[in-house]
């Protein structure tokens, strides 16, 4: 027997590479270290050329993301970067109403009414300059800033804005001693002048020297507005037997929300005046409420789940143009199609100023029923508890109805 | 001078003009193939195209071989093994045969073991496992040290004997 390893040792190997078959095997050797050869400079190369590619590109992007997230940022800054809408001080009269019509865009910044961006309340304080009063969340210190741009507003000397002091009232003296009797006078968006007046004074030379005012601060003829009587506001006994009227342009499709009337789901007659919230009593079916009653009871209405398929009747639309009411006793139904909670400059009224509160509010949108005529209209969202006895004005006109 | 200080003079001389390693290959080239040639089943194409794919990586390493005292036919059969093992990776598909343990059926009734030859043997041997095929043939097809197939295998000298002594009796059950 043999030994298994013996074999093994002792057997020829096969197969064996003739000499031919080895040159032949030599070359590819060569050729496959030359291809290693270029593989390996190739890697080298990619990793010169496309990693400092990559890294470039990657800062570049990140670069442009930090511009485009700042600019962002800034843009949305109101008086920084250089808004379309914003007019300047010092700019001509017709300036002016740019200014305010930047305040306005400020104040309720929504599109489709003053502009397209949407302000928020940090965008309200960064306006003006302002630092919260106290704990109470959004209500707004007026800051001597803001007393100068009224009196540049209003062309006034700026110690003829007298403010109280806590430097939360402001009022325009020089209104009073010029005899427009006048305590408050706002320019809205649309170039409304809204502005109350005494009744004991309440004559068409008062009005009349208020439409003077108005053109003289618009640069514009007399013939280009119109002034409306708004409401008896002698609901308070600070401002018993005043009127309030708006001037109104002549060409301007808006009407202004005071006195409107919106009954709600019919029987719920709620005094709803928009610009001008009143402690004046109303009815509910049989019940008198009071208005604060009432707005919170719209304001739960809106609360609710579905407000798309409510109803609501227009009681009275006062036409700007020819002074009349319009379907006293007609109701047009309308169609609420959008509720937004969002938040507005309020500006509180006393006989000598008022206080610029931010509030929250219901945007309301909806269409005149059977016509092309959309409305939009801001409600107090927050009114209980928040404001007792003031009445609130929006400084600029929250009720519109727009033609398409 | 013996076989790891030979190579040792000829890889040096390779390092400084590459043409020089035609020598080496000239040397271990048949090893190689041999050793290749059987890890493939025998297929000759591959085993060629193999062979010239270590060959061309060694040569592209060789600007960077450091000796360690054994031939370069140890650096060899280790770049081998792996290159068979990527050739495997990528062709799954191809089985080896080589490691799966085929069963004679004349070795336990027709054959008697005087009369068995040394290339009947080596056929057997490929009825053994991979691992233990490649012990064998290193150490008695090419006459490697245990040593040097310690180091191609990444063993102790002492554990290739083991496992050739066991390569050994699984010939004998097998015969």
């Amino acid at each position: 027997m043999k030994d298994i390893e013996q074999l093994l040792s002792q057997t020829t190997h096969t197969p064996k590479l003739s000499l031919a078959m080895k040159e032949r095997l030599y070359a590819r050797v060569l050729e496959k270290e030359a291809r290693m050869h270029r593989l390996s400079w190739t890697t080298r190369m990619r990793g010169w050329f496309i990693v400092p590619t990559f890294t470039l590109g990657a800062l570049g992007v990140a670069t442009f993301a930090i511009w485009f997230v700042a600019r962002s940022l800034i843009i949305d800054m109101p008086g920084i970067y250089g808004n379309q809408h914003q007019g300047q001080k010092g700019d001509s009269e017709h300036g002016v109403f740019a200014h305010v019509q930047s305040i306005d865009e400020y104040i309720l910044g929504r599109g489709g009414m003053v502009g397209e961006r949407y302000w928020t309340i940090e965008s309200l304080i960064s306006l003006s300059h302002a630092r919260p009063r106290s704990s109470q969340e959004g209500v707004l210190r007026i800051p001597d800033q803001r007393v100068h741009e009224i009196a540049e507003l209003f062309r006034v000397h700026p110690e003829n804005v007298r403010t109280d002091a806590d430097k939360d009232r402001v009022c325009l003296e020089e209104r009073m001693s010029i005899g427009l009797s006048m305590s408050c006078l706002f320019v809205s968006t649309k170039g409304i002048v809204n502005f109350e007046q005494r009744e004991a004074e309440a004559n068409n030379d008062g009005r009349g020297e208020a439409l003077r005012y108005v053109v003289e601060l618009t640069g514009t003829s007399v013939d280009e507005w119109s002034i409306l009587p708004v409401q008896d506001v002698s609901h308070a006994e600070h401002v018993k037997n005043w009127k309030q009227y708006y001037i109104v342009p002549r060409n301007a499709r808006t009407f202004t929300g005071y006195g409107f009337h919106i009954a709600l789901a019919e029987e719920k007659l709620v005094s709803f005046t928009g610009a001008y919230i009143q402690p004046v009593y109303t009815t509910v079916g049989q019940e008198l409420i009071s208005e604060y009653e009432a707005v919170e009871r719209v304001r739960e209405d809106f609360a609710a789940q579905d407000v798309h398929d409510q109803q609501w009747g227009v009681g009275y639309i006062m036409d700007p143009l020819s002074n009349e009411q319009l379907s006293v006793s007609k109701h047009l139904t309308i169609e609420i199609t959008q509720v937004v909670l969002e938040s507005a400059l309020f500006e509180t009224l006393h006989e000598n100023g008022g206080n610029i509160i931010v509030l929250p509010v219901y945007l309301v949108r909806g269409k005149v029923k059977g016509t092309d005529t959309l409305f939009e209209v801001v409600v107090d969202a927050s009114l209980r508890g928040r404001v007792s006895a003031d009445r609130l004005q929006f400084i600029t006109h929250p009720f519109q109805l727009l033609s398409l | 001078m013996n076989a790891a200080e030979r190579d040792l003079e000829l890889i040096r001389k390779a390092q400084h003009n590459s043409l020089e390693f035609r020598a080496l290959y000239d040397l271990y080239v048949d090893q190689i193939f041999r050793f290749i040639y059987y890890r493939v089943s025998q297929h000759q194409e591959v085993a060629e195209d193999l062979t010239a794919e270590v060959f061309a990586k060694a040569l592209h390493a060789l600007p960077k071989f450091r000796a360690q005292g054994y031939p370069y036919s140890t650096y060899l059969y280790q770049v081998a093994r792996s290159v068979c093992a990527d050739y495997y990776k990528k062709h799954k598909e191809v089985a080896d045969i080589s490691e799966i343990d085929i069963v004679d059926d004349a070795s336990d009734s027709d054959r008697t073991y005087d009369a068995i030859d040394g290339s009947m043997m080596w056929s057997i041997v490929q009825t053994l496992p991979v691992t233990l095929q490649e012990l064998v043939r290193l150490r008695y097809g090419e006459d490697l040290s245990h040593e040097e197939i310690g180091k191609i295998l990444g063993k102790s000298p002492g554990a290739v004997r083991t496992a050739l002594s066991r390569a050994i009796s699984e010939l004998k059950k097998r015969l």
